[in-house]
């Protein structure tokens, strides 16, 4: 039972191809990094997940269907995706928002019902902000901004979340903040889907690790076997060094990418005043 | 607190049309309007027959394009995600207006020029839709075809003000353009009515789903939402809408940009709560303009103009709210 | 004897010189204008002055003319044919280009003060003299009636239509007793709630004809006024422009109106019209006022069939059919 992609390809104008055969699966209780450089294809990749792209070849399958035999509203209960970027228009209050989750489950000529809000009141508990029901959303930051979109899918009653580069634009706190509400919700029994740019948090909080690169799978699998600089290297481009202390925690730092510039930086400001004079 | 805003907003529009009953040329005074409205035969006939029969029913002729134009603004606002949106957006008002036009160059009585004029205003906005269908259907794209097919019956209107002539048919033209409810009567409210109440009272049970429009397509998706059918659904409602009320008021703008600011200010952004509300302060305000345009001077002062007039500087006190980041938006 | 031949011919060609400097007049805006000759090709721009031209026999001069209130098809058109027949190569619409007027080779312009001031500085460069005229008072007609007839060397002509207006207009003051009531006149156009303002010829009309018009001190065109002030005028007449599709069927019947003085008698009457309306402020309008003094004064000893009759005679040379003749006096 899971959220699978098989073989999907795509191209935005018919002639580049974004997706060239990509296969992956968003298995529940796990947490699974979509890395790779920009315009590898993550988020189109997640956008065919969620059922917001159609694939021109290959087919996702959400627990053994097709996704095109699927209603869009039965969809709309079982994957949520919060997007990378939201730009308010009105200033809804936290909680308005947080409700239009429940949109799958109400018809086009009915609001939400007492039930639904007791559900997104659960949902903004879950992630720590229930206190901030009545506030402007707008008024937030972009941590909690983040978060109140994630607990929309979760009043969605979403058992997969497709999340883009929750991570981005957030300051070390925040990105921690969403990080291990993340790891929560996956213990409660969701799979989740997280693009990232950051090889690093994939290794501490990934399950499951695919790496892309130009519309195709380079590697795939635990995070000890794929994040490796020598994959790393492939994906990005970039020489990343992979430190240990002696507790068993890992970090991955990049390396200069330049030859020449570590040349460079050894000319010291005496060599400079001596021939300046 | 919320509550007591609702209420306030439900009793205004009842509030303001008795008061409305009883201002006009003809003097009647309050005990006037109370004895025709409970059928007492105290009160001459004359002042009997100016209450019933030509100021109850412009009133409420007043109140339901009021109300009309400005849920059509609250409906575009929300769903083109802009507050510069006004019930015009979509060419409905100049479809009208060229059918309008060229009914009375034809001849045709005039229960049939309001006829045509709310055909051809249906007629624009499906232009608009077919337009945008064939070039993608985003928003852009319906705005675009709004812009250009309203344009398109602008110019035709010229053409017909230019070959009408000046004596019987370019006055008359004119005198529908401008925009007033002068001979309103009862027999109105046949066309008008049920049309409101239909487009209103579907807008009214599906208000919460505008809130899912003015996301972002992508999000509005993956919540289950049928963006393009849903989109197509609500420019019916809304051109229904305004199409009924231009039909019979001519051309009233303003109302639908900015009522629904003032309901957002009144009770926050959510459209279940802001559609009824920019219902209520639509037919509130046009029932005080329409009381001034009929009441003030000897001749009726057009109603297109008094809302121009007052509409103007009330938009700019918004706008420079707008732009302080008050009155609900992002 | 050769010195009395070339002396005749100096005497000659100098008497010619004088002939041909023409003469200068002053128009109604106060430009001194020179006409170098009696215009043969004349191009009247101005819809209302056309007519006049009819009136001084002077028609086959003009070679392009814009005729308000005028077109094709109609019963107008043909009775105007009959005393015109290169009337379908005369008749413009709409506003002709300043080529236009050059491609006809005029020599004398009449225009409008209103709208063509510019045409007559743009026709100036071109050496093509232009008259403008305001006609739309007594005043204004009977001045532009004695200017045109010095132009065209008619000032006995319409030296006699300025005393056929003064005569009349004489004897229905004299008709009426002093002391009594006039009669409260509401003159309206191509809607019942459309009326001509007190600034109008219509008012003035009324006036002359021995009514009170009841727009007196409401100033401008025509203008858009509610039932309700109608009823607070309650005027004793009615009078219908002979342009448009209202009918004195469409306000006996209305119910709206059923209260007021005009309805109650009866006395709602729509305006004749022969070649130009009768309320167009062309020479035309004379009987337009005999006729309106019948309406409101029946007892008036003036026989309007008669009038008519000389009238179209002497200043048009057209013989009026019988049904026309009924038809005014119905």
């Amino acid at each position: 039972m899971s959220l699978v992609a098989q073989r999907l390809r795509y191209s935005y104008d018919g002639r580049t191809e974004v997706l060239r055969g990509v296969s992956l699966e968003v298995v529940p209780g796990t947490v699974h990094f979509l890395l790779g450089p920009n315009g590898s294809g993550k988020t189109t990749l997640l956008e065919c997940l969620g059922g917001l792209r159609w694939p021109r070849a290959g087919e996702v399958l959400l627990e053994g269907r097709g996704l095109p035999e699927i209603p869009q509203r039965e969809r709309a209960r079982a994957i949520g995706y919060v997007p990378q970027l939201h730009r308010p228009v009105f200033g809804y209050r936290v909680l308005e928002v947080v409700l239009m989750g429940r949109a799958p489950y109400l018809g086009p000529l009915s609001g939400p019902s007492p039930d639904d809000v007791r559900i997104a009141m659960g949902a903004l508990e879950a992630v720590g902000l229930s206190g901030f029901a009545e506030r402007p959303y707008t008024e937030l930051s972009g941590g909690e901004l983040r978060l109140v979109l994630i607990a929309r899918a979760l009043a969605q009653g979403a058992k997969y979340l497709l999340l883009d580069e929750p991570d981005a634009h957030l300051d070390p706190a925040n990105q921690l903040r969403v990080l291990d509400l993340v790891r929560g919700i996956v213990a409660r029994g969701l799979g989740v889907l997280i693009t990232s740019h950051n090889p690093d948090t994939a290794l501490r909080y990934a399950q499951w690790v695919t790496l892309l690169r130009e519309g195709e799978v380079t590697v795939q699998g635990r995070p000890p076997e794929v994040l490796i600089p020598s994959e790393l290297r492939r994906a990005y481009g970039v020489d990343y060094a992979l430190l240990e202390d002696g507790s068993g925690r890992r970090a991955l730092v990049p390396l200069r990418e330049a030859q020449g510039s570590s040349e460079r930086r050894a000319s010291t400001p005496r060599e400079r005043s001596v021939s300046k004079a | 607190m919320r509550s007591r805003i609702s209420i306030a907003l439900f009793l205004l529009p009842i509030g303001l049309l008795f008061l409305y009953l009883t201002v006009g040329r003809y003097k009647v005074g309050f005990q006037g309007v109370v004895g025709a409205l409970v059928g007492s035969h105290d009160l001459p006939p004359t002042a009997r027959a100016v209450v019933l029969k030509v100021r109850l029913p412009r009133g409420l002729e007043a109140a339901v394009v009021g109300a009309d134009l400005a849920l059509a603004g609250a409906l575009f606002q929300g769903m083109f995600r802009n507050p510069l949106v006004d019930s015009r957006i979509l060419g409905v008002s100049a479809g009208a207006a060229f059918g309008a036009a060229l009914a009375i160059l034809w001849g045709l009585p005039w229960y049939l020029v309001d006829a045509v004029a709310f055909a051809f205003g249906l007629g624009a906005v499906w232009l608009v839709l077919f337009l945008s269908r064939r070039f993608g259907g985003s928003i852009l794209v319906l705005v675009i075809s709004g812009v250009l097919v309203g344009s398109l019956f602008s110019a035709l209107l010229g053409l017909i003000k230019y070959v009408a002539d000046p004596l019987g048919v370019l006055p008359a033209i004119t005198y529908w353009l401008l925009g007033g409810l002068s001979g309103a009567r009862w027999s109105d409210m046949a066309l008008l009515l049920p049309l409101s109440l239909l487009g209103g009272g579907v807008l009214f049970l599906s208000r919460w789903r505008v809130n899912l429009l003015s996301l972002d397509e992508r999000e509005a998706l993956s919540l289950g939402v049928n963006v393009r059918r849903c989109r197509a659904g609500y420019v019916l409602l809304g051109t229904l809408l305004v199409a009924a009320a231009v039909s019979k008021a001519g051309i009233i703008g303003w109302v639908g940009l900015i009522t629904p600011h003032a309901a957002r200010a009144l009770v926050g952004p959510d459209h279940a709560r802001v559609i009824p509300a920019s219902a209520a302060l639509g037919a509130s305000f046009l029932l005080l303009l329409d009381a001034i345009a009929r009441g003030s001077m000897r001749t009726e002062i057009p109603l297109g103009v008094l809302t121009g007039i007052i509409g103007v500087p009330v938009f700019l006190l918004l706008f420079m709210r707008l732009l302080q980041g008050r009155g609900g938006w992002g | 004897m050769k010195r009395l031949l070339y002396g005749l011919l100096l005497v000659s060609f100098l008497g010619g010189l004088t002939l041909a400097q023409g003469f200068t007049v002053v128009d109604q805006v106060g430009r001194e204008v020179s006409l170098p000759v009696i215009p043969q090709r004349v191009i009247c721009t101005y819809g209302v002055i056309t007519w006049y031209l009819y009136a001084l026999g002077v028609q086959d001069r003009l070679v392009l003319g814009s005729y308000i209130g005028l077109k094709p098809d109609t019963p107008f058109w043909a009775l105007l044919e009959t005393i015109d027949p290169k009337l379908p190569h005369k008749a413009y619409r709409g506003k002709p280009t300043v080529e236009e007027i050059l491609a006809r080779d005029p020599d004398l312009v009449l225009g409008s003060e209103v709208k063509d001031l510019e045409l007559a500085a743009a026709l100036e460069e071109v050496g093509i003299p232009t008259l403008l005229f305001f006609a739309e008072t007594p005043e204004g007609i009977k001045g532009a009636l004695s200017l045109l007839g010095k132009v065209f060397g008619v000032e006995g002509r319409a030296a006699r239509l300025i005393s056929y207006f003064d005569e009349k207009t004489r004897e229905i003051a004299a008709s009426i007793p002093s002391g009594i009531e006039k009669p409260k006149v509401l003159f309206v156009g191509t809607d019942p709630l459309r009326v001509a303002s007190g600034e109008m010829y219509q008012s003035a009309m009324i006036e002359l004809a021995g009514g009170r018009s009841v727009t007196r001190g409401i100033p401008g065109y025509w203008q858009s006024v509610n039932i309700e002030q109608v009823l607070l005028w309650n005027p004793d007449v009615v009078f219908i422009a002979p342009y448009g599709r209202v009918t004195p069927e469409d306000i006996l019947g209305d119910p709206l109106w059923a209260d007021i003085g005009a309805v109650r008698s009866g006395r709602v009457y729509k305006l004749p019209r022969v070649l130009a309306p009768w309320d167009i402020p062309t020479p035309e309008s004379f009987l337009g006022i005999v006729w309106m003094a019948l309406k409101l004064h029946p007892d008036l000893s003036l026989d309007l069939g008669v009038e008519a009759k000389r009238f179209y005679r002497e200043f048009y040379g057209l013989e009026l059919p019988q049904e026309v003749l009924a038809d005014i006096l119905r």
